[in-house]
């Protein structure tokens, strides 16, 4: 049986794609076998994240209608062989499909994998639920600002009220920088405030622009793959490594990066 | 300085938030503590009220008053 794993946010553009597609490569490179399942009807971006939009000849609706079957409508990665991405489309009327639905998907090709991961829409509309009825654990994305902090905590709220095995949050889009001279909130004082457990910090990296433009996920130079690989073991082996955003910045060389950092 | 004024302010966003909207906080809370209480004593949903104030300090009171039928036998409940 696959670890089923929603990731959420309430808030958009907090980075929920980016986080499923990396977390699902560093999974992967863990000698795991990973599907992506993108449940965000009408904006999915998965596909265009994960750099496979050219390759989709099924999707998810494809597979309700049984035009297919739904192995035949997973894309396999093309660096990592033990990644999969069902994806979804932009020309539906979500509101017809339902969880049970999601979950029968699931259920025809959950015992190929030992994780799948469900990249969840924005809002906590009929969306938000659908997507969370199918998993059984929920990692909330993001980010240091308040009002991210603060759809966070609705959404942990929220999440409550369903029977999930594990409720984390992820912290993206921190800046070692800031969070050295006190202008930016650290991971602590925001899991202090959304009292929840700490998956990971990812932090602010150009690395990830790139890799969104490109398709695919962040190289392996760059500071956020080391991210989320600790982010995947700590999923995985039960590990408490958290990333330290700050150590970049911190001593003399650290007080120069920082002054650079401000001025670009 | 900033980030303390910053602090503040996410503060009292997640305190107006929570007072705006208890009722559902306050469902899943009586809920769980349902399950709980049962394990111990008979008691009905009706018979257990749970309210979530903010005190002056910003930090939340939480109050419960239940009406018990029964104690369960708590020397069994012991061994277990």
């Amino acid at each position: 049986m696959a670890r089923k794993i929603v990731i959420t946010s309430g808030k958009g553009g907090v980075g929920k794609t980016t986080v499923t597609t990396n977390l699902g490569v560093a999974l992967s490179n863990m000698n795991l076998k990973v599907l992506i399942l993108d449940v965000d009807f009408g904006l999915n971006n998965l596909d265009v994240v994960m750099g496979v939009e050219n390759r989709v000849v099924f999707d998810v609706i494809d597979v309700l209608k049984g035009k297919c079957r739904a192995k035949q409508a997973l894309i396999q990665d093309f660096f990592n062989p033990l990644l999969y991405v069902l994806p979804s489309v932009h020309s539906v009327n979500n509101i017809n499909i339902t969880s049970e639905q999601i979950n029968f998907i699931i259920s025809q090709i959950e015992s190929l994998f030992d994780y799948i991961i469900i990249d969840c829409p924005a809002g906590i509309e009929i969306g938000f639920h659908r997507a969370v009825k199918c998993a059984d654990e929920a990692i909330v994305v993001t980010t240091p600002h308040i009002s991210a902090i603060r759809d966070a905590d609705k959404v942990l709220t929220l999440l409550n009220s369903y029977n999930l095995n594990s409720v984390k949050i992820l912290v993206n889009r921190v800046r070692g920088d800031l969070v050295v001279g006190g202008e930016m909130f650290n991971e602590n004082t925001i899991k202090e405030y959304l009292n929840a457990d700490l998956i990971g910090v990812v932090p602010d990296d150009d690395g990830i622009s790139l890799a969104l433009n490109v398709g695919g996920a962040v190289s392996k130079n760059s500071v956020a793959y080391e991210a989320f690989n600790l982010i995947a073991r700590n999923l995985h082996n039960g590990e408490r490594n958290i990333f330290d955003c700050t150590k970049k910045y911190k001593g003399l060389i650290g007080g120069i990066r920082k002054k650079i950092r401000k001025l670009v | 300085m900033e980030l303390v004024k910053s602090e503040q302010r996410l503060k009292q966003i997640l305190v107006a938030d929570k007072e705006e909207n208890p009722l559902r906080i306050i469902n899943v809370l009586k809920s769980d503590l349902l399950n709980i209480l049962k394990n111990y004593m008979e008691i009905n949903a009706n018979d257990l009220d749970v309210s979530i104030t903010v005190d002056e300090y910003g930090f939340f009171v939480f109050n419960s008053y239940a009406k018990v039928r029964r104690l369960k036998n708590l020397g069994a409940i012991v061994e277990q």
